[in-house]
């Protein structure tokens, strides 16, 4: 088994725990919006698997982020890159390497070329993959007209959610503690630091063009 | 640093026998990198080389210089 979790968890919460025990609530609103307050829904799930997305020092009292962990959309595997080991997808990646070879053959050369002269870089940037544990269950995904199974599991950036509870209490964690199913090791918990703030630190290009100096 | 580089090759051998094809893999593990060499069938033949993944940048250093591939469009469902 890899590093990619603690093999000594701290009973502490901390930033890319997976755990267990949480509701998962999102707001729905209509197809209408209206400044007056239209319909609205509150969908509640409980997923099997959640990730704490609160940075370490800021998991205080009571407030928590969390996010579900699902499993991954079947076409990342029909890459052999990223089916080989899909945690890949956690780090910068060559061009060549973030198509198939199929995929990559299929586009013109002009296109190839424009890829391969951008430095490794993500893909997929909303995404943090967790790799297989045996404490994580396994499931089938479609294989080339078959199923074959996998236990990675993955964090949406787009699914965060607020929990507030008299629970969460970094100075008195023994309520979470129970809840908590794995750790992530210092490098895999440096990486997903790194990812998410890669997604959420993008400056759009018309922003950029006004922030230039004159 | 070449992280997830994949390299393919062949070995010749110097007697005259058939060559081997291999890749080396890099697999990341903790704070090191694990460069294995694979035969055709995926078997390990030998580990190349354990180095330290070594990254001196800060936190503000490695974003500034992060960038992606946009390869949504080729990954629907």
């Amino acid at each position: 088994m890899s590093a990619f979790y603690h093999t000594k968890p701290s009973g502490l919460p901390r930033f890319g725990d997976v755990v267990s025990g949480f509701h998962n609530a999102t707001l729905k609103l209509g197809a209408k919006l209206d400044r007056d307050f239209g319909d609205f829904d509150i969908a509640v799930t409980h997923p099997k698997y959640l990730v704490i997305l609160t940075p370490c020092c800021s998991i205080e009292k009571t407030v928590m982020s969390l996010a579900p962990l699902i499993q991954l959309p079947h076409p990342v595997f029909k890459n052999p890159f990223f089916a080989e080991d899909p945690t890949r997808i956690n780090r910068h990646v060559p061009a060549k390497k973030t198509l198939s070879p199929t995929q990559w053959e299929k586009l013109p050369v002009e296109d190839q070329q424009e890829r391969m002269d951008k430095a490794d870089g993500y893909v997929f940037i909303e995404f943090y993959v967790y790799q297989e544990h045996d404490l994580l269950l396994r499931y089938e995904i479609p294989h080339d007209k078959e199923t074959r199974k996998t236990g990675h599991y993955m964090v949406n950036f787009k699914d965060i959610c607020r929990v507030e509870s008299k629970a969460i209490d970094r100075g008195n964690h023994s309520e979470l503690a129970k809840l908590k199913i794995l750790e992530l090791s210092v490098q895999a918990r440096k990486e997903l630091r790194d990812k998410i703030a890669y997604y959420f630190a993008r400056v759009p290009d018309e922003d950029q063009r006004e922030l230039l100096p004159i | 640093m070449p992280e997830l580089e994949d390299r393919t090759d062949v070995l010749t051998d110097a007697t005259g026998g058939e060559p081997l094809r291999f890749r080396d893999v890099v697999v990341p593990f903790d704070r090191f990198e694990i460069v294995v060499r694979l035969g055709p069938g995926d078997e390990l033949l030998e580990i190349v080389e354990v180095r330290i993944r070594a990254d001196f940048r800060s936190a503000e250093q490695r974003l500034r210089s992060a960038r992606h591939h946009d390869v949504d469009e080729f990954y629907r469902e």
